[in-house]
């Protein structure tokens, strides 16, 4: 037991005295979480906090357009601001330019041409109902509204706006509609009471996120980053163990613990449990930014696991695989940049296909495929479970049991190769 | 007594067209400083890590002060100073010490003791607290030889100890050397290609060329018996001037 402690020790000095080591073990996950969570969660507050700055221009100045724009006010989605000396050239040329990313462009004669359609509308099933055949309409479009957008607006968000201004127009068109028939069938003007009516939402959504526990928890880009990063982060151990265990086996040392009274059992043992508990410091210096940092910043703050006691065996064992890994790519180095870019390079493939930069769901059939084979793949299934769906052991069992069968063979090749190159 | 005995040892490794050692035998006295000599190749670094139980021999047996070398025992008995540093270049000397110490299981009071003299006796107790990256050859090759002694050993296998070595630190690894086998008896079994070194250091030598034994005496002995003028004309009477690789 002393000789075991005494190993820890020994790699804590070094550990500590590698100052590049560190700064991959600890202070680039901790720059990347905070980074990654601030950009996914501005990307998240542009949609949310109305900062997508759209101008609307009102040439027709009449009342269907006056209620257009208060009802896109009211939506709340932008950032909106009104220009009504634009003309439709001078638009595009803002838009061209960057200074706004969407423009909502209302000709003259809109309000005339949304109550004509309406009331020709109206008339048709008048007609209709007493069998009586209309003429025509001639309905042209050159009093629509135009849409401008900057080309690097996603084609995601802008069938966003144009099917926010389709429901704003449809309901606007409708209470025209229903307002001409109600004069044409009664001969008196619509009640304020069935106006208002009308102009409520047809269906109400109620929005909620399911989780394991039956509570609701509405998961966040702190939810979705703390977890994610630090899997990241124990996994990039390889780097810094990879490099630890070639340097022992150039400089000899392994040599000569071998004719010490030392099972070289223990020396592996006092590597492993280390790197094990580098990564619980770590995941422990991630969670205290996104409790402490994150609000402070402007994040949302981390949500901790309810279950407290899955959530340690499961980072046991995440930490306990990246170990395994760390040993088993030193081992097979030959030189420490091997052990390092080997170790960086499939650590960024595990974690690209393991769902840590684009989530699984995302990727096409065949990475979703191979992705299942990523370790942190199967962590962050495992973190996400606990983080955000409050799952038990019963949902993580399959990662508990992936885990430990990656584990042990890795260890099997690493002592097996160790034994082949003469140093076990 | 016998401090080592090697019977009839032979290894081959894969590929190679001649044995590394084919059946050596030898037999050491305690007390003894005894030079393993030979050229490039010769088997002198496999005939020093069969004999340490770094790896196995093909056939043949050793012994170290009576016990076969595989006895845990002789793991309490031997010290090994390899080639190689062997050592954590950011850790201090102190440290080394402390953490090679501690594997032999020797208690605290003691080892910090040991490691206080040891560092004084090799001129390295000013930089005791400064990391070895820092160091020059000559001190990594003192803590070396340090890290290896910790534990009072009854043998002491050096492969090549001086090597790259400035002249101080090399007279101040051989002159510790002598104390050690002079005041605790110590047998010393060391290879290097200095022959003038061995020649001052050693009462004994073995020279082996293509993994065979071919001469064993004192230097005195050896220099008589060739007629030569040191020890350096008798290694190449008997291994030629052919130049190895």
């Amino acid at each position: 037991m002393k000789k075991l402690l005494t190993g820890i020790w020994k790699e804590m000095i070094l550990l500590r005295r590698d100052k590049a080591g560190l700064g991959i073990l600890f202070i680039m996950p901790a720059i990347l979480v905070v980074i990654i969570t601030l950009v996914q969660d501005s990307t998240f507050q542009l949609m949310q906090d109305n900062r997508i700055p759209v101008v609307i221009v009102n040439q027709d100045q009449k009342d269907i357009a006056e209620e257009l724009i208060g009802n896109v006010e009211k939506l709340g989605e932008f950032n909106l601001e009104k220009n009504d000396q634009l003309s439709l050239s001078r638009l595009e040329q803002e838009i061209r330019k960057g200074t706004y990313k969407v423009g909502i462009y209302i000709p003259k004669g809109f309000s005339q041409w949304i109550h004509n359609r309406s009331s020709g509308n109206g008339e048709k099933i008048i007609a209709a109902l007493n069998e009586v055949e209309m003429e025509k309409i001639n309905d042209t479009d050159s009093s629509s509204i135009q849409l401008v957008f900057d080309p690097v607006m996603k084609l995601s968000f802008r069938t966003a706006v144009r099917s926010g201004l389709e429901t704003i127009l449809a309901r606007i068109e409708t209470e025209q509609m229903m307002e001409s028939l109600f004069v044409e069938l009664t001969g008196e003007s619509m009640p304020d009471d069935v106006a208002e009516m009308l102009n409520e939402p047809p269906v109400y959504f109620t929005e909620k996120v399911q989780d394991n526990s039956g509570k609701s928890k509405i998961p966040s880009s702190t939810q979705h980053n703390v977890p994610a990063w630090t899997l990241f982060a124990m996994f990039f151990i390889v780097i810094a163990l990879g490099g630890n265990i070639v340097y022992e086996k150039d400089q000899g040392s392994f040599m000569r613990l071998r004719t010490l009274p030392v099972s070289f059992m223990n020396i592996l043992t006092a590597k492993v449990l280390t790197y094990i508990m580098v990564c619980f410091i770590q995941l422990g210096v991630i969670l205290i930014i996104g409790y402490f940092l994150f609000p402070v910043i402007g994040l949302p703050q981390i949500e901790l696991p309810e279950n407290n006691v899955l959530f340690f065996i499961m980072t046991f064992l995440i930490a306990l695989a990246a170990t395994s890994y760390g040993m088993l790519v030193g081992t097979l180095s030959r030189t420490h940049q091997q052990a390092g870019s080997f170790g960086a390079i499939s650590v960024m493939i595990l974690a690209a296909l393991g769902g840590i930069w684009v989530p699984t769901f995302a990727m096409p059939d065949i990475l979703q495929k191979i992705s299942i084979l990523s370790p942190l793949n199967w962590g962050l299934e495992s973190y996400y479970g606990l983080f955000i769906r409050n799952s038990g052991i019963a949902d993580l069992y399959i990662y508990i049991v992936l885990f430990v069968i990656f584990s042990v063979c890795c260890f099997s090749v690493t002592f097996a190769s160790l034994k082949k190159q003469g140093i076990l | 007594m016998e401090a080592l005995v090697a019977e009839h040892i032979s290894k081959s490794y894969p590929g190679s067209e001649h044995p590394a050692l084919d059946n050596v035998s030898l037999s050491i006295q305690q007390g003894d400083i005894v030079g393993i000599l030979g050229p490039n190749g010769a088997g002198k670094t496999t005939l020093i890590s069969i004999i340490c139980g770094l790896i196995r021999a093909d056939s043949g047996k050793v012994f170290v002060m009576g016990e076969p070398n595989s006895s845990p025992q002789t793991k309490y008995t031997l010290g090994v100073v390899p080639q190689e540093y062997a050592l954590y270049f950011d850790m201090t000397p102190q440290e080394n010490l402390r953490y090679f110490g501690k594997m032999w299981g020797i208690p605290g009071k003691l080892l910090q003791e040991r490691i206080d003299m040891l560092l004084q006796v090799l001129g390295l107790e000013n930089v005791k607290n400064k990391k070895l990256k820092t160091f020059s050859g000559g001190m990594k090759r003192r803590i070396n030889l340090a890290a290896s002694i910790l534990n009072n050993p009854k043998v002491l296998i050096l492969d090549e100890p001086t090597v790259g070595v400035d002249v101080q630190s090399r007279a101040a690894i051989i002159d510790y050397l002598k104390k050690l086998n002079r005041e605790q008896g110590t047998t010393i079994i060391y290879t290097s290609h200095l022959l003038a070194e061995a020649q001052e250091l050693c009462n004994q030598v073995r020279i082996i060329e293509q993994g065979k034994l071919l001469e064993t005496g004192s230097p005195d002995e050896l220099i008589q018996k060739y007629e030569a003028a040191n020890l350096e004309e008798v290694f190449l009477k008997l291994t030629g001037k052919t130049i190895r690789n």
